[in-house]
């Protein structure tokens, strides 16, 4: 069920209609897009698999000829060409009320500083070419636009987004968060971190569930965003949630080695390139402690999910800005870890859900997460998020040096 | 970036607009039937928040609403009211059927005169 998003002090203030066109696009996204998936997946199995395979003889699956098939149907046309147009109205919704308010959304955050956290910007970063190329998500203007001194836009505009985009699954959008929380305490159940990282970190919405998880804990957050830090950080304040935000590449930050316990990021990886991600693998190794902890969360890759929900998923890199998408689900996430230093049995490749148990609400929420964090991800994903998980110098191969 | 306090926010994504039929005034066809569905609704939730202030406020039950019956003279305004709009919203469709009423039969092919 739709749950109201929860309120701050930073959020944009919306009229009736501009509330309600948002509203209409959470619902468009939570009832006509399940809906015509739901369709399409059964026109898949009944109708278009069985009369490929009965006229060629050959076997449907390999998500590219999936995909020229499935597009050959009116039907498939119009649910991607919806799911299209809800994503760019999602958008066409949230960026007016943000462009009249902007002033004020301005000194707000500027005014929002209760010293609880800090935000250290770096004017001179070189922003990756990866997030700047498209503007992922088609939110217009991108991730890292910066439109007017201490501009807090992008932010504004995302905090919004997020709470539509998964439907109103959550009303406190730390939903990503707590599945990797939930995933540690079910396998390392005496992880008790001093320090931790949580890398494009974005608004810092995630950020929230490792701050109220281990209250004590220091908390960084890194995004290159300018405008989504300063909003975040006037967010985090106004929460009063504890974060530290800094403007750094994920690649090189300025963190000495061993600086962490537990590092983190949250559907980030599809984000970066095959060049940067196993660069930020190494960098998760410099900056984590012996015996600490990092872990990425995503949609499965490719290998994981059967040849349906590989169109399903690839369709991302088609209709949604994401470039990335498709080639991060084809990468070797273990032989990355490795070669960025880890020792191979300290590589993990799991599910949210499989370490729930036999706890079937658990599950549930697994699955419901994975589905309402994940993009294009049908109802009912059987996998949940996949979490590529690496454990920092410890190990028989360790102990014996 | 500009220090301007009214910036013009960017409206438009960077990167490909994917088309998904091979005539793109099917997906523009598409768009605007969205947002004229989301347009009904916002109009329909508003008329809904109207109903419920007056309600609220003693000015007049939703139940009159729902129970409303128009009176002969009001019932002829409504149905000239639903034709007017369906009128509208089909108007392509009935200028086309009416150029054909209006053709020159010589024009009409195959037609023996």
């Amino acid at each position: 069920m739709a749950e109201a998003q929860h309120e701050h002090a930073m959020m944009t203030n919306r009229s009736h209609d501009e509330a309600e066109r948002q509203n209409n696009v959470r619902t468009l996204r939570q009832s006509l897009l399940r809906k015509f998936a739901a369709g399409s997946r059964e026109m898949f199995y009944r109708e278009i698999k069985p009369g490929f395979e009965k006229q060629t003889g050959k076997a449907l699956d390999d998500y590219r000829q999936i995909r020229t098939e499935m597009l050959k149907n009116n039907y498939m046309k119009f649910q991607m060409g919806f799911h299209r147009v809800v994503q760019e109205l999602m958008f066409e919704s949230l960026i007016p009320p943000v462009e009249q308010q902007l002033p004020d959304l301005v000194e707000k955050s500027k005014e929002m500083n209760r010293n609880i956290g800090t935000l250290d910007l770096d004017p001179d970063l070189e922003l990756p070419r990866y997030i700047t190329a498209v503007d992922i998500h088609c939110q217009p203007g991108g991730y890292t636009a910066d439109h007017r001194a201490d501009d807090v836009a992008a932010g504004a505009i995302y905090d919004r987004a997020i709470h539509i985009y998964n439907s109103g699954a959550s009303g406190m959008t730390d939903m990503a968060g707590r599945t990797i929380t939930g995933y540690l305490d079910a396998v390392f159940p005496d992880l008790k971190p001093v320090r931790i990282l949580d890398m494009g970190c974005t608004i810092g919405h995630s950020t929230a569930a490792y701050v109220k998880r281990w209250p004590d804990a220091d908390v960084h957050a890194i995004d290159v965003g300018p405008a989504l830090l300063r909003y975040g950080h006037a967010r985090a304040e106004a929460l009063g949630l504890k974060i530290h935000f800094s403007q750094q590449s994920a690649e090189h930050t300025k963190f000495e080695d061993g600086s962490f316990d537990l590092i983190v990021s949250n559907i980030l990886a599809h984000e970066t390139s095959t060049k940067s991600w196993p660069t930020i693998i190494k960098e998760c190794h410099r900056l984590l402690k012996t015996g600490g902890v990092m872990i990425h969360a995503d949609l499965p890759q490719l290998d994981e999910i059967d040849p349906y929900r590989q169109f399903i998923y690839t369709n991302e890199t088609h209709y949604n800005n994401e470039p990335f998408w498709t080639k991060y689900r084809t990468l070797d996430l273990k032989k990355i870890a490795t070669e960025a230093g880890f020792l191979p049995e300290n590589v993990i490749r799991d599910f949210s859900q499989v370490k729930a148990g036999k706890d079937q609400a658990k599950i549930d929420e697994a699955i419901e997460t994975s589905r309402a964090v994940g993009h294009g991800a049908p109802a009912g994903s059987p996998l949940g998020m996949a979490f590529i998980v690496g454990i920092q110098g410890i190990g028989a191969e360790y102990e014996q040096r | 970036m500009s220090n301007d306090e009214n910036v013009k926010l960017p409206r438009v994504a960077k990167g490909p607009r994917p088309m998904m039929f091979e005539d793109e005034a099917n997906d523009i066809l598409l768009s605007m039937n969205v947002s004229l569905l989301n347009e009904l609704i916002v109009t329909r939730q508003r008329l809904d928040a109207v109903e419920r202030l007056l309600d609220k406020n003693g000015v007049l039950k939703q139940s009159e609403v729902n129970a409303f019956s128009p009176d002969e003279e009001a019932a002829d305004q409504r149905e000239t009211l639903r034709e007017d709009i369906s009128n509208r919203v089909f108007y392509l469709l009935l200028q086309q059927a009416e150029r054909a009423e209006n053709a020159v039969p010589e024009e009409a092919p195959g037609d023996d005169i």
